[in-house]
């Protein structure tokens, strides 16, 4: 998978997890401490920084590499 | 000592024991050349009556006490909110948290002595051995992302920062204390917008609104005291509950960090207590958390290119500098981009703080798994929700923090305005 394509993989596994864990995604904005247009950012243009992606794993309790499509 | 003097001593000694930054919120006059002078007595070295009526108001204590001076009007509120004894505790642990043994000795030392020892405290960290990290960990980035090392270059500027837990065996007590200065304000802040309350009440209301920094979410020229808010109540009258968040703000609450210490962070209904009156501190925390393990490093390469923007930002700041009348800057004069790094903290460094940190980013998590619960703040969906906040307000509730009475000051002179 291309660069490119990773960083967009990590912000739709951003969406899906929001949805599994939120009612919108104003509610995960608050709750992680970020603007709403970082959020729509991460999802639809993708998560260029691999450290904000493991910052993000932390906190929903997953591998950094789930963001990546990569189940184990 | 004339009394003109002790007033203004006891004015002084309460804002210490509150721990309030006079100069932030009482500034009573501008003299040209020495723009932080307050004047306390007139040419005669009589006190100035609006001083001290100004005063009153701040520190939650009535001109006539202040006038005589008394210690029980300040004690009043000191054994009714212990969170005032705890702050120098509360401070001296997370400094202490950045130094290795035998710092402690240093400060005795130099209390006793009158000495400033500062650069001889025994740093907690090898930096130098930071230092070493990050160079190697910009060599191996440099592989997946080029231009993360300058080979020939050198660092320059480099800021080194990290944070860490701490521990205090009164932050239970003064968290508590905390907790019911943010409760008690709020239901003062009710009970003011439909019936009168009593001096003491007043009193205990303004005190509150100084520490805890109570204004309106979208006017900051002024704080609510109670005044202040009887000349704008029907403009509040409808808020409830719910809806106070997204009108009223605690500027100063985040001063206060409880997530630092380890008797708090171990405390989980604590933290669920807190949260719900600081639902704000949830993110903070977590963010703290991650601070924690590891150093932020910041510096900037001697060969690094002056900072540039896309074309289409390079013509949005410049139309902005034509609206203020600000010339553009030539990109060889801008400063020089910064690089941003983080090291992970060694096991040793940590010396189990990571425990802490991961304790508090399972409170931080969604509430699906785990987390604590935190209430979202209202949010106005009205668009013009700030104008209309600063229309009422403007001209009702007094300039009456330091920052807006130097832009009025400079306002009124004819100098450069702030805003």
């Amino acid at each position: 998978m291309s660069d490119i394509a990773l960083k967009k993989k990590a912000g739709e596994t951003l969406r899906r997890l929001i949805k599994e864990n939120y009612a919108t995604q104003e509610e995960f904005a608050y709750d992680y401490g970020l603007e709403i247009r970082t959020v729509s950012r991460y999802i639809n243009e993708g998560i260029k920084d691999s450290d904000k992606v493991e910052e993000l794993a932390k906190f929903f309790n997953v591998p950094w590499f789930y963001f990546y499509g990569i189940e184990s | 000592m004339t009394k003109a003097q002790r007033i203004e001593e006891y004015i002084k000694d309460c804002f210490e024991a509150f721990h309030l930054n006079y100069k932030e919120y009482y500034y009573f006059e501008f003299e040209e050349g020495n723009p932080e002078e307050i004047l306390w007595a007139d040419e005669k070295g009589k006190i100035s009556v609006s001083a001290v009526e100004h005063a009153s108001e701040i520190l939650g204590i009535s001109t006539e006490n202040i006038l005589a001076c008394s210690k029980e009007a300040r004690m009043k509120w000191l054994r009714k909110y212990p969170f005032f004894w705890c702050v120098p505790g509360y401070e001296y642990s997370y400094e202490k948290s950045f130094y290795a043994p035998g710092f402690e000795k240093l400060r005795l030392i130099e209390r006793i002595f009158d000495s400033d020892l500062h650069e001889q405290y025994p740093v907690r960290f090898d930096y130098d051995d930071v230092v070493r990290r990050m160079i190697e960990k910009l060599k191996l980035q440099e592989c997946v992302e080029p231009g993360s090392y300058h080979e020939g270059a050198s660092i320059q500027q480099l800021q080194i920062s990290t944070e860490n837990f701490c521990s205090y065996d009164r932050i239970e007590e003064m968290t508590t204390s905390f907790i019911e200065m943010v409760k008690t304000a709020t239901h003062l802040f009710f009970k003011a917008l439909s019936e009168e309350l009593c001096a003491t009440e007043v009193e205990e209301y303004n005190l509150l609104v100084s520490v805890l920094g109570l204004r309106d979410k979208y006017y900051t020229r002024g704080y609510l005291y109670y005044n202040q808010l009887l000349k704008v109540k029907d403009f509040y009258k409808d808020l409830n509950e719910e809806t106070f968040s997204g009108a009223i703000i605690f500027k100063h609450a985040l001063n206060f960090k409880p997530w630092r210490y380890s008797e708090f962070i171990c405390n989980k209904e604590l933290v669920q207590s807190y949260l719900d009156v600081m639902p704000q501190a949830k993110a903070i925390m977590r963010e703290y958390a991650m601070e924690v393990s590891r150093f932020n490093c910041v510096f900037v390469w001697s060969d690094a290119k002056p900072i540039t923007f896309s074309p289409e930002e390079e013509k949005m700041l410049s139309d902005f500098n034509e609206i203020v009348g600000e010339e553009d800057i030539p990109v060889e004069q801008r400063a020089r981009e910064r690089s941003f790094v983080n090291i992970d903290k060694t096991p040793e460094e940590l010396n189990g703080e990571e425990k802490t940190a991961e304790t508090i980013i399972s409170y931080c998590r969604p509430v699906k798994l785990g987390g604590l619960m935190v209430k979202m703040p209202h949010v106005d969906n009205d668009p013009l929700a700030m104008f209309k906040h600063i229309n009422t307000l403007l001209g009702k509730v007094e300039h009456n923090n330091y920052i807006e009475r130097i832009i009025d000051r400079n306002d009124n002179s004819g100098g450069a305005s702030d805003e």
